[in-house]
């Protein structure tokens, strides 16, 4: 739709205009912003705590440190403790593993509040294979792109939701969010692993080199996590469109007026190299 | 003597004076002229066919008939038998330039029981400077007292704190769903076929029904009847022509008119091969003609068919339309009794689509009715004038279909279903002159809308989530399965203080049983209408109003001040990040709540002379309160300015010469800004305020147009053309479309060496690179559309 506006617009020789402006904000109070998850792979589980800022703000968020901080499942008690190099971030014991089906609940507690959120672990898709292969795109353009191909048994039964990210020689390359792939079954329910899912289409064809070593990740995620996920895209990458809605807060699953998500994630992983 | 007590105390016999009121030049009905006798002032205005009917003791009389713009007719008649006379009125035109006519305006606006109801005519609009030349209907309703425009480069509007679909839009009596053009920029009304707009935005009469806050009545032209005559112009953007002419001489006529846009054809001078290849132009054909069978009979039809055309080379289009067709026949019963009967179809569709590869598609959308009205008006005695009557409506809604081209093997076929509504409205009203000083116009509608098969109605729970094993119900083909009803006073009381002012008070209640799924300011084409249903109850509103109507010296200046203050129950509104479009689960995305909106509207007009035209200041709010949205708390409507001034002027300087102006003020648009924001997953979120918790910059804009008169003085010839000169938004002033909030980009990261040579100093680059690379900045950007433009029309007229 925007697009369409400016097509108007440069028709009627006439150019819609965006310039920087100074617009005077109201600063509310910081909240706390917490961000993480546990995964069924036995390793450290990270949460991150920082505050929120004024709007302008143009620095690192701030890390909140010597907050308490623990994840359960109702029998175990996992704390975590701060790494001391990087502040506001807690660690588990690399010895926890997450187990599917289980009800996870966080406690942060800081400067005397505590901030609560639960989320379950849900099963995801085993990858049994994937490849990456180059796309001539001949819809919009000529160029060509590299797409990222899973295979699996989709979990019958509509409801799932999932997030993946993928590494180029071991470094993520799915941040910030607008990078990541994210979907939900309708469309896929029950899919079989001959069924290919082109989960990356649009990674440009510089962006790889023959040889280069890739690894595909997808997690389980909630409904919630995928609400939270469109949310805050609508409110940075999909927006400035004409016919935007009012704008509004993400949604969160942390109590006590504490932002951000936690959340329990299966995950599977694959690698493959670039043979194209 | 003694006839004269006899008459007085009423036992006289009475007669009665009926006919037409048309325009000398061309026959076409004179909409709202007066006639009253000039000893008692007793009178009525003529209808929207201009058919009028006078009931009084037989006697001698002076009657006046007079219209705004036309020369006042006086004749003596003697009543003594019932009585047709047809009159023909003559323009005040450069033939009497000579005379010094101070023009003697009529005081209709003090007289008329009704209140808060505009007429703008289409001779008046043209003279209003109009961005690139487009003059257009819309656009000048938005400088009236009351109506708030929808941001710039858009043709919605806002009545008194309701929303955009809250106005029931009309052309010749048919719904026109969507009234835009270019998204927004210009709307479907073509100048040429055009002959006036009322628009009421409270004390709305029986006779109307089935929107909130106001009703926008667009009357077509009947096409001359007198002479074989056409129009047109040539615009920076589009060009039109008009004909029109007897089919049989006052008998029947035709008018037939056309416009197009060609903004495209500048598209192949772009160097963006992209645009190159594009689409884009709107049209609009406006056709009517009316035969008038016997001084009884009348019958019209007129249609209407426009639509836009966008297309990008063969990678994606997009096309959108109105169509509508009137069928009318007019009846009159003896001479007091003046019947209609309407038969109209109307309908609005887009479709977007990828029109061929891998991935093409066609993706429709459509909304239709067909309607069948019946109206009266008794012409009872000149104290008394009764109307009444009904209408039926079927309503069909196809929100859409998603048809993939055989080529595209990724899709299916996909179809939100169709639903069917029917929906009924019955009414009577009076406008009764009680004597003394007091008149009354009070009516009562009863409006009806029905659900009917085949339908399936989801079943929602209190999270709005489907019940799991009760998702929804289906209904067989033409079950009625649910019905609302609603009752509608309408209430007007004047108060004559004197022959130059008076006190007015109204009340309306009004019920809306279907609603635009829109979410932002602009009509965008590809909103959906849904009907009620047992999710959605019916938009109810009430509104009252008080005014004060004095005119000056002579009538030259009318003045007005009006209060208002509406509420709506079941306000529409749309949940958080709410999904409008395909989204079978619609219902399930709104949220009802309470509108409240109130202001002051003062209103000073001059209509005749040299020097026309008005100021308008608004004093008003629009207040929500969704118990779902912003945390239960209210918030102000998207469309809330609180201070609205609007000044209009047009001067003829010479004969040949008229300079026009306009300057509009509003109070910024109320909007969503961040009070923070925070980092999840090396993404900037920002963390928003309350709903519309702050302001945009105030908006103002002057226009400025001049129209030179290319005929020789003083001759009356048979061609006439113009030239007319616009400039919009002559001080360039930066007004914000939007603002967005958003991580700056890293814009100067590759600065191009020729900009670079530009910018020239190294400093800036140097200054700038940091902040602007800066992955953690954020900051405010305002788009604006318009700047200065200025634009040059040719019009001519034979």
């Amino acid at each position: 739709m925007k697009t369409a506006v400016y097509l108007i617009l440069s028709a009627l020789l006439l150019t819609s205009c965006t310039e920087v402006i100074d617009f005077d904000l109201n600063d509310s109070q910081t909240r706390i912003v917490i961000e993480g998850e546990i995964t069924n792979e036995q390793k450290a589980h990270e949460i991150r705590v920082t505050e929120s800022t004024s709007y302008y703000y143009s620095e690192e968020p701030p890390a909140v440190s010597g907050a308490t901080v623990t994840i359960s499942d109702g029998a175990n008690t996992f704390v975590l403790t701060e790494v001391d190099t990087l502040p506001g971030v807690y660690r588990t014991e690399p010895t926890v593993e997450g187990k599917l089906g289980e009800r996870y609940t966080l406690n942060v507690t800081y400067d005397n509040q505590t901030y609560t959120a639960v989320d379950t672990m849900r099963g995801v898709v085993d990858m049994e294979s994937v490849f990456v292969v180059p796309v001539e795109d001949t819809l919009f353009t000529t160029d060509t792109f590299y797409w990222i191909i899973m295979f699996g048994q989709e979990n019958p039964g509509l409801g799932d939701h999932y997030v993946w990210d993928y590494y180029l020689n071991g470094v993520l390359q799915t941040e910030p969010l607008v990078e990541k792939a994210f979907g939900r079954d309708d469309f896929v329910d029950g899919a079989s692993p001959s069924e290919g899912w082109p989960v990356f289409n649009n990674i440009p064809y510089d962006a790889f080199e023959v040889g280069d070593s890739i690894s595909l990740e997808i997690r389980s995620v909630s409904g919630e996590y995928f609400d939270f996920i469109i949310e805050s895209l609508l409110n940075t990458a999909f927006r400035g469109g004409f016919f935007d809605g009012p704008p509004a807060n993400v949604s969160s699953n942390i109590d006590n007026g504490a932002i951000g998500f936690f959340r329990a994630s299966a995950v599977s992983r694959k690698k493959t190299r670039v043979f194209f | 003597m003694f006839l004269a007590t006899f008459s007085a105390l009423g036992y006289a016999q009475n007669f009665t004076i009926s006919g037409s009121i048309q325009d000398a030049a061309n026959g076409e009905g004179l909409i709202g002229a007066t006639v009253y006798d000039k000893a008692t002032t007793s009178g009525v205005s003529a209808n929207i066919y201009g058919f009028y009917s006078l009931t009084l003791p037989a006697g001698t009389y002076e009657l006046v008939y007079s219209f705004v713009g036309f020369r006042p007719l006086v004749k003596q008649i003697v009543l003594d038998k019932n009585i047709r006379m047809d009159v023909e009125m003559e323009a005040n035109s450069e033939v009497l330039q000579e005379v010094v006519i101070t023009g003697e305006a009529t005081n209709q606006n003090v007289e008329s029981v009704e209140m808060s109801v505009v007429n703008v005519k289409m001779e008046t609009i043209k003279k209003i400077p109009a961005l690139l030349g487009e003059v257009d209907v819309l656009r000048a309703i938005q400088l009236l007292p009351g109506v708030q425009n929808g941001g710039e480069g858009s043709t919605g509007f806002f009545v008194r704190g309701g929303a955009s679909d809250q106005n029931l839009i009309l052309l010749d009596e048919a719904f026109v769903y969507n009234a835009s053009h270019l998204l927004g920029f210009f709307s479907v009304f073509n100048q040429d076929a055009i002959k006036d707009a009322q628009l009421y935005k409270g004390g709305i009469p029986a006779e109307y029904g089935g929107r909130l806050s106001s009703v926008l009545d667009v009357r077509m032209k009947d096409g001359n009847s007198k002479k074989f005559a056409g129009a047109g112009g040539i615009g920076i953007i589009s060009s039109r022509l008009t004909l029109e002419g007897p089919i049989i001489k006052d008998k029947a006529s035709f008018i037939i008119s056309g416009r197009r846009s060609y903004a495209d054809l500048f598209l192949p001078l772009s160097g963006n091969e992209g645009l190159k290849q594009s689409q884009l132009f709107f049209y609009d054909l406006n056709g009517k003609v009316n035969l008038k069978l016997n001084d009884n009979n009348r019958i019209y039809l007129s249609a209407y068919t426009g639509r836009d055309i966008l297309g990008v080379s063969n990678a994606f289009r997009l096309g959108w339309g109105n169509r509508t067709f009137t069928g009318r026949w007019n009846h009159i019963f003896g001479d007091k009794l003046f019947s209609n009967v309407t038969g109209i179809y109307s309908t609005f569709d887009y479709l977007l689509g990828i029109p061929e590869g891998a991935s093409a598609f066609d993706w429709t959308s459509k909304i239709q009715n067909i309607s069948l009205k019946n109206d009266y008006t008794y012409y009872a005695n000149s104290n008394n004038t009764i109307k009444f009557g009904f209408q039926s409506t079927f309503h069909t809604f196809s929100p859409a279909t998603f048809t993939p081209a055989d080529s595209n093997e990724a899709f299916n076929e996909f179809k939100i279903f169709d639903r069917y509504a029917w929906e009924n409205g019955a009414y009577v009203s009076n406008e009764q002159k009680l004597g003394g000083r007091w008149s009354v116009l009070y009516g009562l509608r009863f409006s009806s809308f029905s659900n009917v098969g085949t339908d399936t109605l989801f079943n929602f729970d209190q999270n709005y989530d489907t019940i799991p094993g009760n998702g929804y119900t289906a209904y067989p083909s033409g079950e009625i399965y649910n019905t609302y009803m609603g009752l509608e006073p309408r209430l007007g009381v004047k108060f004559t203080l004197d022959d130059q002012s008076s006190l007015k008070a109204s009340y309306n209640r009004m019920n809306q049983y279907m609603h635009l799924a829109s979410n932002s300011t602009s009509a965008a084409p590809i909103d959906v209408w849904m009907p009620s249903s047992p999710n959605i109850k019916p938009q109810r509103a009430d509104q009252v109003a008080l005014g004060y109507f004095r005119n000056f010296a002579k009538n030259t200046f009318e003045t007005s001040v009006e209060v208002y203050y509406k509420a709506v129950q079941n306000q529409i509104d749309f949940r958080d990040f709410a999904q409008l479009i395909f989204n079978p689960l619609l219902e399930g995305e709104v949220r009802a709540g309470a509108a409240t909106s109130y202001g002051a509207e003062f209103f000073v007009r001059k209509q005749t002379g040299d020097v026309t035209g008005w100021i308008s200041y608004t004093l008003s709010r629009s207040i929500r309160d969704v118990p779902e949205i912003n945390n239960g708390n209210s918030y102000a409507a998207n469309y809330d300015r609180p201070h609205n001034l609007s000044v209009v002027l047009s001067w003829d300087i010479m004969e040949r010469l008229n300079a026009s102006g306009t300057f509009v003020y509003n109070s910024g648009a109320p909007v969503t800004v961040p009070t923070g924001r925070f980092n999840y997953s090396g993404t900037t979120v920002p963390v928003y305020s309350d709903r519309n918790g702050a302001r945009m910059p105030a908006y103002h804009r002057g226009d400025f147009s001049i129209t030179y008169d290319l005929r020789k003085k003083r001759e009356k010839q048979f061609f006439s053309h113009s030239w007319n000169l616009s400039i919009f938004n002559i001080y360039s002033r930066k007004n914000p479309y939007a603002i967005n909030f958003a991580a700056s980009e890293a814009k100067y990261e590759v600065l191009p060496a020729y900009e670079q040579l530009v910018r020239g100093s190294n400093a800036f680059i140097d200054n700038t690179l940091d902040a602007y690379n800066n992955p953690n900045r954020t900051e405010a950007q305002m788009t604006y559309l318009f700047p200065i433009i200025p634009s040059i029309t040719y019009n001519f007229k034979f």
